[in-house]
């Protein structure tokens, strides 16, 4: 009895201090909304939220559907057709993903500005025609071409697990294979390409680099414009709590969409036979190439160009130390992410109560959240906490500062825990979920504990999760440019947040080598990831 | 699978190096919290340290990100001197209690009177104008004269500048309320965005390269980015700035609109009087020359000599107002450029 | 009584799902529990193994009170050997380490004897080291079956065994199994919803509906 009991106890604690913390922040801003309006916030509502909003939409549609269409398209002709080159082109078209949103726009920006490598291109042939791409459109297909990866990844593992018999029952009804695609396809992918896009909504409401530099006026760039040109605090926050409920219409939407339905059903797959390419469908695979070219090559031949002419002024010791301390935090913070995910995963695992529910969307929550809303969050909570804990650190030292905390990278690592903590959960979850109990359950009847199976059979068994988990964690935190920029400690500098200095003082040149640097730690990490190869992968021994 | 040991390995070992990589703080030591980061700064800390001793500790980050710091932090700051490229940006930190007054005999020698807070909150170390940037092939030099005579039917659709989000906007505007006042100032920018060739965008750079391009034929920009330009990485960067010529407004009225990259010492700095020193250090003719050259600024100090090709552009004269009316009427400048719909 | 069953019920978000569940068996008799699915049959399985927490009732085994409205001992405190419908053999560890998992507190050596005396019995001598998904199904079930038998239970739970095998191996198993269960004297509970299985391997069948036991019958063999 005391083993079963006392379970559920930890669980509801472990789940009562992570609301805590993720609520806590969130907490903060609630309460702010209550404070008396100020005259920038008047100010704002009537010049600027009005375009705030229009070009938020207007950017979350664009960007979505671009890269739904792109994702779902590079998946289709991967999984399904047969040609040549078709396996490096499936691993080639997740690598856009290693080039952060905000990197890429300062590239083509550049490229397409009157000293840009494309404009003088197009010189060579006596075109004297300049594009201009720091608009929205421009945005949103820069946000398209580094993002849509997500969608491909998630509609290319669906596409992969459809079974075969969907596809040729409605062949051998006599539909023909356009038709095939829109009436049982594509319905059958809608779960898996709704996931993808909502995953690139979120990016890009949490990117500030980008917008910032096109001069977008969008949510988050609201949010720090408030803040540091309008030196208002109270108005960021309004602005926050005005993202956060079109971020809750957006989530509500998803699930209304989703409903009932189900990823997949449980059928006996027999995957697709891949079909060869005739008459203009061989135009597919070049499409594609066409796409890495814009969303890969180039930016990365215009990066390594810069790279050669800055490399002397770049890369020195500062250089070595930004890159050390990058690898530090990212570590750091990953490890403690994926450890504190696999605890509640564990706790939390085979409940399907609504106290796990709401966990689950508690914890969600942090990633929907963007960086400009957790920034200033995480920044007013801290202060807070140290004002109370004061009297604590002065027991330890007599002459101590007030703002411990807030001055350590205690304050960036809790704020990358909170938004990154779903992505580490939802990869051990999602492996729990695939292992199933029975595992665990057979090492029980067979005398072991929890803790020796946790250590035996679990962790082993999750290691594929862990490790996805990981790694995708480690990308992300390494690409984080908002919250980097905002609680970072003193002198302490990223990659990213490099790359953001360089471009703020207009030295796009200089960008490069860290770019290039984040580049191929992410591309790395890409690569490990999907070639990775774990024992006991398909537990599902029969 | 052995990645987890090794990925736990690692993270020790990063750990470890990073622990390295943490300076100590020494005993007789300055921290200042600046926007600049110039290779040759580095060079003019440590003369300040071989004649003082007083070991310099830099913070560099943007203007905003510094002044919340700095804020957030309250008297438990490590900032003793904070350093910022726009005097718009030092008067709201001396508004939010940010800076404290010093008396120093050396920085009023130093310093005009009207490049300084007169209590001396701040003190301006170099200074920058915002200039007309123009193709000679489409604009003859004989057609500019002021920044209002941009307003007229005949330049509609042949001006450039940046958006009103960026600090230097918000101080030129702010020099126009402090010299004309509001009602012309707001008559200026509805003119100014009405013969704007597109919507504001880029940098100062990417205005020259707008106006090279042909999008349009004047640009508004500030003096030193013509001086980065000409010593850029680029090869084509060079190739623009070459072509391209400066023009000083207003000669004949109120003055070429300047801004000044200026100093104050932080109100709860625990070294003032080092602080001081390294004020009065950068404000001396030694430091002037190299502190402004490094970004192709004016020097503040009168006797020093212009960087040669700061030089070449000419010497002009600069609005005559106290600098410190920049500050003063910048949130105004905002909310004007907001309302007439400077984006 | 070897096992003893009394007045064990038990729900499942407030459904109930076993009411009042009262049997006895004798030690090295075999019971097959007979069930269309939602029946409880797995149910009682997971209460007997301690997987589950019973609302009410005791279960009594080997003069062992597992289980009562005071007492209750987890699954890994019971002396209670289970075979899982789909097996369940660790992925990421071979035959032999998944034979000698539930042999902890045994000295390495009469372990090792114990996993290679298990392999033999399951006729898999030269099988130890190779991996569950290198096994036929057939071979997988006696790998199950040797995990389960070799830190010597006293009773062993096996929950529908054959439903993972094609027809003709079916009955080659069953035969097997039954031999295996008769020449260890296992005190055994097999849950099926096949009649045929009951039959050709129980000594006594209690058929389940609706979470009651509705009748019983010995096999005459």
């Amino acid at each position: 009895m005391p083993k079963w009991r006392s379970s559920i106890t930890i669980f509801h604690i472990t789940a009562f201090v992570a609301a805590l913390l993720i609520g806590a922040p969130l907490l903060t801003i609630l309460v702010r909304l209550f404070d008396p309006i100020t005259d920038t916030w008047i100010h704002i509502r009537t010049h600027l939220l009005l375009t705030t909003i229009q070009n938020t939409i207007a950017l979350v549609v664009l960007v979505g559907s671009m890269a739904a269409i792109l994702g779902t398209f590079s998946a289709y002709v991967v999984v399904r057709y047969d040609f040549k080159g078709r396996k490096l082109l499936s691993w080639l078209m997740i690598v856009p993903l290693a080039i952060p949103s905000f990197i890429a726009g300062y590239i083509y920006a550049d490229m397409v500005s009157f000293t840009g490598t494309f404009t003088r291109f197009l010189r060579l042939f006596g075109l004297r025609h300049t594009f201009n791409i720091m608009t929205l459109p421009g945005a949103a297909v820069i946000f398209a071409l580094t993002l849509y990866p997500y969608v491909y990844l998630i509609v290319r593992s669906a596409l992969a697990k459809q079974s075969a018999s969907y596809s040729e029952s409605a062949r051998t009804m006599g539909v023909a294979s356009i038709p095939l695609f829109f009436k049982v396809t594509l319905p059958l992918l809608r779960p898996a390409i709704v996931a993808g896009t909502f995953l690139v909504l979120l990016e890009t409401l949490n990117d500030y680099g980008l917008v910032s530099y096109f001069n977008i006026r969008v949510f988050s760039f609201a949010i720090f414009d408030a803040w540091f040109r309008l030196g208002d605090l109270n108005a960021a926050i309004r602005l926050s709590a005005v993202l956060m409920v079109f971020i809750l219409v957006l989530i509500s939407g998803e699930r209304l969409l989703r409903g009932r339905r189900r990823y997949t059903m449980d059928v006996k797959n027999r995957p697709l036979s891949r079909r060869t390419l005739k008459g203009w469908r061989k135009l597919y695979p070049w499409l594609l190439w066409m796409v890495l070219v814009f969303a890969l090559f180039i930016p990365l031949a215009q990066l390594i160009y810069y790279a050669s002419l800055t490399f002397f002024a770049v890369w020195n010791q500062r250089l070595w130390f930004v890159f050390v301390n990058t690898m530090t935090l990212a570590f750091t913070a990953t490890t403690l992410i994926v450890v504190l995910a696999l605890f509640i995963a564990n706790l939390s695992r085979g409940k399907t109560s609504l106290k796990k529910t709401l966990l689950l969307r508690f914890i969600n929550l942090g990633y929907a959240i963007p960086g400009a809303v957790i920034a200033v969050a995480v920044l007013v909570s801290f202060v807070q906490l140290d004002r109370w804990l004061f009297p604590l650190y002065r027991l330890v030292n007599e002459t101590t500062q007030r703002l411990v905390l807030t001055q350590s990278i205690v304050m960036l690592m809790f704020a990358f825990v909170l938004r990154f903590m779903a992505i580490g959960f939802g990869n051990i979850e999602a492996t729990y979920d695939k292992i199933g109990e029975k595992f665990t359950q057979a090492s029980y009847t067979l005398g072991h504990g929890k803790l020796k199976t946790l250590l035996k059979i679990d962790l082993p068994l999750l290691q594929g999760g862990m490790v996805a988990a990981f790694i995708i964690v480690f990308i992300d935190i390494i690409k984080e440019l908002p919250l980097t920029l905002v609680l970072r400690p003193t002198n302490y500098e990223t990659l990213a947040s490099l790359v953001y200095v360089y471009a703020r003082e207009e030295m796009i040149q200089h960008t490069a080598i860290p770019a290039l640097i984040i580049i191929a730690l992410s591309t790395t990490a890409i690569y490990w990831f999907t070639h990775m190869k774990v024992k006991g992968e398909s537990p599902n021994v029969r | 699978m052995k990645k987890i040991p090794f990925i736990a390995l690692l993270s020790v070992l990063f750990l470890i190096l990073s622990a390295c990589t943490l300076g100590v703080n020494e005993e007789n030591s300055i921290t200042l919290f600046t926007q600049r980061h110039y290779d040759t700064d580095q060079a003019l800390y440590d003369i300040f340290y071989e004649q003082t001793g007083i070991r310099v500790n830099v913070v560099s980050a943007g203007a905003d990100e510094l002044m919340n710091r700095l804020e957030t932090e309250g008297e438990d700051t490590v900032a003793d001197v904070l350093l910022m490229a726009d005097v718009g940006r030092l008067h709201m930190a001396q508004e939010r209690g940010l800076l404290q007054a010093v008396q120093s005999e050396a920085l009023e020698a130093h310093i005009p009177a009207n490049f300084r807070q007169p209590d001396g909150y701040w003190f301006g170390l170099t200074l920058r104008a915002r200039i007309l940037v123009y193709h000679p092939e489409r604009v003859s030099e004989a057609e500019l004269s002021t920044y209002q005579a941009l307003t007229e039917p005949q330049w509609q659709g042949r001006v450039v500048t940046r958006t009103s989000t960026n600090l230097y906007s918000q101080s030129f505007t702010a020099s126009m309320i402090a010299v004309y006042g509001e009602a012309q100032t707001r008559t200026f920018v509805q003119g100014l965005v009405a013969n704007l060739a597109h919507a504001p965008r880029g940098n100062d750079r990417d205005q020259a390269k707008q106006v090279m391009n042909g999008e349009a034929d004047v640009a508004i920009m500030n003096t030193y980015y013509m001086g980065r330009m000409l010593n850029s990485a680029d090869p084509f960067e060079r190739d623009v700035a070459q072509t391209l010529r400066l023009f000083f407004p207003n000669q004949e009225t109120t003055g070429t609109h300047v801004n000044l990259s200026a100093a104050g010492v932080t109100r709860h700095a625990r070294n003032v009087e080092g602080a001081v020193k390294f004020l009065e250090f950068l404000s001396d003719t030694q430091a002037q020359g190299l502190f402004a050259s490094a970004n192709f600024e004016y020097p503040v100090h009168p006797d020093v000599e212009l960087d040669p090709l700061v030089a070449s552009w000419g010497t002009f004269r600069p609005q005559d107002i106290n600098l410190a009316l920049l500050g003063v009427h910048a949130r105004h400048a905002v909310i004007i450029m907001d309302e007439e719909g400077w984006e | 009584m070897y096992v003893k069953v009394e007045a064990l019920s038990f729900a499942y978000h407030q459904t109930p799902v076993l009411k009042d569940i009262n049997f006895s068996m004798s030690e090295g008799e075999v019971v097959a529990i007979l069930g269309s699915s939602g029946s409880g049959k797995s149910t009682l399985l997971r209460l007997l193994s301690g997987l589950e927490m019973p609302d009410q009732g005791c279960i009594i085994i080997n003069e062992h009170t597992l289980c009562s409205n005071r007492v209750f001992v987890a699954a890994e405190k019971r002396e209670v050997g289970m075979v899982f419908q789909d097996y369940a053999l660790f992925p990421h560890m071979s035959v032999a380490r998944n034979i000698g998992f539930g042999l902890t507190k045994w000295s390495k050596e009469t372990r090792q004897a114990r996993i290679d005396e298990m392999l033999m019995l399951v006729d898999l001598l030269d099988f130890g080291k190779r991996y569950p998904h290198e096994l036929s199904g057939g071979q997988q079930q006696r790998v199950a079956l040797a995990r389960a038998l070799a830190p010597k239970p006293d009773i062993l739970l096996l929950d529908e065994p054959f439903s993972n095998l094609d027809a003709e191996l079916r009955e080659k198993i069953r035969f097997e199994l039954r031999e295996i269960m008769k020449h260890t004297h296992m005190t055994s509970i097999v849950v099926t919803h096949d009649y045929d299985d009951a039959v050709s391997i129980a000594d006594r069948i209690v058929y389940l509906e609706g979470g009651r036991i509705v009748r019983e019958k010995k096999v005459e063999r």
